[in-house]
């Protein structure tokens, strides 16, 4: 009896001492850093890549809007909100970078509610579906407002740094001592209200005269299998199951890649089989664009080995406007939708 | 299963409850079944070459101890050592004399494809083939009488603590505490979590942290110089002590708290005076393993000189290559060997030159330069132990010599750590460093325990806080994991 008391005072005061110590390293800034990030190895420069902070300094001010897109930079740097603003629909892109679906799943828990869309189109890239959740963390707990979401994200991801992130943000939220960050401009992309953000040093060219020769890699593709997270793929299904229950329709969807990229992707094939069938058990659409023909050429339409480039994004968002039309997740006539 | 893994925080507690509960008779079952399960979670089809392990030496064991005239037994000897280092060859040293055989064809303008096998290294063979060699060559010398109990003896080869990373138990001291009842003792549970705690510390915060910096400068050092690479062997010696003997020390703890003893694997080895006191104070079980096994029946220091020069290079020359298939641990064991064959040739020397600096009668300073100068001549030999190849290696030296003072190199010094966590580091590291030279005074553990309940615990708490907060939480494998 003697050593279980012993024992739970000791984990009590630990805990205590835990909290004190989380508080001191999160108020004690180093170049206007809490020493909490330096702590747990969080790489994330404050306002800088993926444009998380304007994105997330914005959220509040949508509610009940049209879509929603989710996903890791793939997802902000493809959907154009101001497309689908153009077609009269309210849309947001909460996108952000390595977000994967633990990370999706926990942010649309925390703002499903306030945004409250009439559809979900979550974009399902294989480069994040081997990751843990942690690099997408590190950026949501520097660059976005603490939210309830963070408790799920970090135990979810098991690492304790994730956990110290967590309770820091929780920390400064409750002290109102968030530090206060602004977005620094970055060479060749701007992000537009919306959350889509743009690449710029595209603006002065015409499509037509474009044209952007496509490299093999120097001692050609070597393929190489991509092992998908198994938990990872629970989340989607987490996230089809919640987004239901909030009476929103979903879509799966993966972006169009250069066909040679894909050629590096040893098992694309049963990646995109796997994405298939949890749409399938779930009765909701999968669209890989990797496998559905469209226009997109990869020596005129992409930015990189990986992103679509402005003519690329104008193209691909009208062919998913028209599909969602389609296939009845959008009125047909959308000018009588609002 | 890693020992700095969130499964491993579940796994112990639960194995070490569950082992309490049971009656003694059936704990040795028990802790089989774990350690086999600790094994597999790794990869569950490498277990079959650890049972291949245990049967054959159990066989030999018992065969052994039916005969009574030595050279009778030495068939069984034969047998068990060639399937142990039948089993290390394959799947360790295999692809690396293939390689280096192909290589060495080529200067001969022979050009032969070698075939190369395309297996996984199993974690910690070297460790467990050779603890279950000993138990062998003890019973053929007749220092140890046969094991008849066939699941104590595969415990005793795959006891969890020890099974991947050591210390290489002897089966004279192993064995027979399977037999002895445990009960629990708080006191002894408490000094076995605190040696945990301390071997975590060690890993996480230490170790873990300044392997960022070492991994950098040395996977790519064409791109560094000075003293980034000169920082950085520095750092690898503190990396590779904090994370072999924080392996060691979760191992000696968490057997402890189980009520079994494991030996001593390191003893302060960078306060030694000289080489041969090196490998008195690191890695203690493998040393006193290649003392026993090797160099005493080379005949030790009792040949004619040039003989024990040779013994001596040669189980270092071994003992390099135990570490890995690589010649950077071959070049590194021979320059030990090196290291300590030159000192005995140059103990009259240097005496004189100490007697003859005034040296001799200021003994304060002539250790403290010992230690200096034997720190320094381990910290060059890790150069070799830590770079990708032989070729890294030499890069490393001569890059090392272009030292650059400049504002511009001196900012850049913390490299990928960043400033705030490079101080961090050297923070964490001269706290470690102050608590070793405290042990070298007095018995840690003695006078910890003899402090008030208050200090004890404010103690546990630094330690739990910077683990929690500070440590580096990115799953890596101990570093002798691959041996």
């Amino acid at each position: 009896m003697r050593i279980f008391s012993r024992l739970v005072t000791f984990i009590v005061v630990f805990l205590i001492a835990y909290f004190g110590g989380a508080v001191l390293l999160s108020v004690i800034n180093i170049g206007n850093r809490p020493l909490m990030k330096i702590a747990t190895r969080n790489p994330v420069i404050p306002g800088d890549f993926g444009f998380t902070l304007p994105r997330f300094q914005e959220i509040n001010q949508h509610q009940n809007i049209d879509i929603v897109f989710v996903g890791s930079s793939h997802c902000y740097r493809t959907y154009d909100t101001r497309i689908f603003a153009s077609n009269g629909l309210r849309a947001f892109n909460m996108g952000t970078t390595g977000q994967t679906p633990l990370n999706s799943y926990y942010l649309l828990k925390a703002y499903l509610e306030k945004l409250n869309p009439q559809v979900v189109v979550f974009d399902l890239n294989y480069r994040v579906m081997n990751r843990d959740g942690l690099e997408s963390f590190y950026d949501l707990s520097t660059n976005a407002p603490y939210n309830s979401g963070f408790w799920g994200m970090a135990l979810s991801i098991g690492n304790p740094h994730a956990f110290n992130e967590a309770i820091s943000s929780w920390i400064l939220d409750l002290l109102n001592k968030a530090p206060q960050y602004t977005q620094k401009d970055r060479d060749g992309e701007a992000y537009t209200p919306g959350g889509y953000v743009e690449f710029t040093d595209y603006l002065e060219v015409n499509e037509a005269d474009f044209l952007q020769p496509w490299e093999e890699p120097s001692g050609g593709y070597q393929p190489q299998e991509i092992e998908l997270n198994r938990s990872q793929l629970a989340y989607i299904a987490r996230i089809i199951e919640l987004v239901k229950s909030h009476g929103a329709k979903i879509v799966l969807l993966t972006k169009p890649e250069p066909q040679e990229n894909l050629k590096v992707v040893a098992n694309y094939d049963e990646i995109s089989t796997d994405f298939a069938s949890i749409a399938a058990k779930y009765d909701i659409p999968f669209w890989d664009y990797n496998k559905i023909a469209h226009p997109l050429k990869t020596e005129k339409h992409y930015h990189d080995k990986e992103y679509l480039n402005p003519f690329g994004v104008n193209i691909f968002n009208a062919l998913l406007l028209r599909q969602l039309q389609t296939e009845g997740f959008l009125p047909e006539n959308l000018s009588r939708a609002k | 299963m890693l020992f700095n893994s969130f499964e491993f925080t579940l796994f112990f507690p639960i194995v070490v409850f569950t082992f309490f509960l049971l009656p003694h008779r059936f704990r040795w079952a028990f802790l089989l079944g774990a350690s086999y399960y600790f094994y597999m979670c790794w990869k569950a089809e490498y277990l079959v070459l650890i049972i291949i392990s245990t049967l054959i030496d159990y066989f030999a064991g018992i065969q052994m101890g039916k005969i009574s005239e030595q050279a009778k037994r030495k068939k069984y000897l034969y047998l068990s050592l060639l399937a142990n280092l039948g089993i290390l060859f394959s799947f360790k040293y295999a692809n690396f004399f293939s390689e280096s055989m192909r290589i060495a064809l080529q200067q001969f303008n022979i050009f032969y494809e070698m075939p190369l096998f395309d297996w996984l290294l199993p974690v910690g063979i070297s460790f467990y083939t050779f603890q279950s060699l000993s138990y062998s060559i003890d019973v053929y010398r007749g220092e140890k009488t046969p094991e008849h109990h066939l699941g104590k003896f595969a415990l005793y080869v795959a006891f969890f603590p020890q099974l991947v990373a050591g210390p290489i138990e002897r089966s004279v001291r192993l064995l027979p505490q399977f037999d002895k009842p445990v009960s629990f003792d708080y006191d002894r549970v408490v000094s076995g979590l605190r040696l945990m705690l301390w071997g975590f510390f060690k890993k996480l915060v230490i170790a873990d942290r300044v392997a960022i910096y070492v991994n950098e400068a040395y996977n790519h050092p064409a791109e560094y110089q000075g003293l980034v690479l000169i920082i950085a062997t520095y750092f690898f010696a503190v990396q590779i002590y904090c994370d072999f003997s924080g392996y060691s020390d979760i191992a000696i703890g968490a057997a402890r708290v189980m009520g079994y003893d494991l030996m001593t694997n390191f003893r302060q080895p960078y306060f030694s005076r000289s080489i041969s006191e090196f490998w008195r104070r690191w890695h203690i079980s493998l040393s006193t393993w290649f003392k026993d096994y090797l160099y005493i029946p080379l005949g030790g220091n009792r040949v004619d000189k040039y003989r024990w020069y040779f013994n001596l290079f040669m189980v270092f020359l071994i003992s390099g290559l135990w570490h890995g298939a690589n010649w950077t641990f071959v070049f590194w064991g021979a320059l030990h060997g090196f290291y300590l064959v030159f000192a005995i040739v140059s103990t009259n020397f240097r005496d004189s030159l100490a007697k003859l600096s005034g040296l001799a009668s200021l003994p304060w300073l002539r250790n403290a330069l010992k230690v200096f100068v034997t720190y320094h001549l381990v910290w060059f030999a890790w150069i070799f132990f830590r770079a990708n190849s032989i070729g890294d290696a030499f890069l490393i030296i001569e890059r090392m010599l272009m030292l650059d003072f400049s504002g511009d190199a001196l900012g850049n010094i913390s490299l990928a750590l960043g400033t705030g966590e490079f101080l961090i580091a050297l923070a964490f590291i001269a706290f470690m460093e102050m608590v070793h030279l405290f042990q070298t005074r007095i018995s840690l553990q003695q006078w910890f325990t003899a402090r008030p309940l208050y200090f004890r615990w404010l103690v546990y708490y630094t330690l739990l806080l910077s683990i929690t907060l500070f440590g580096v939480f990115s799953r890596s494998e101990f570093i002798y994991f691959q041996f």
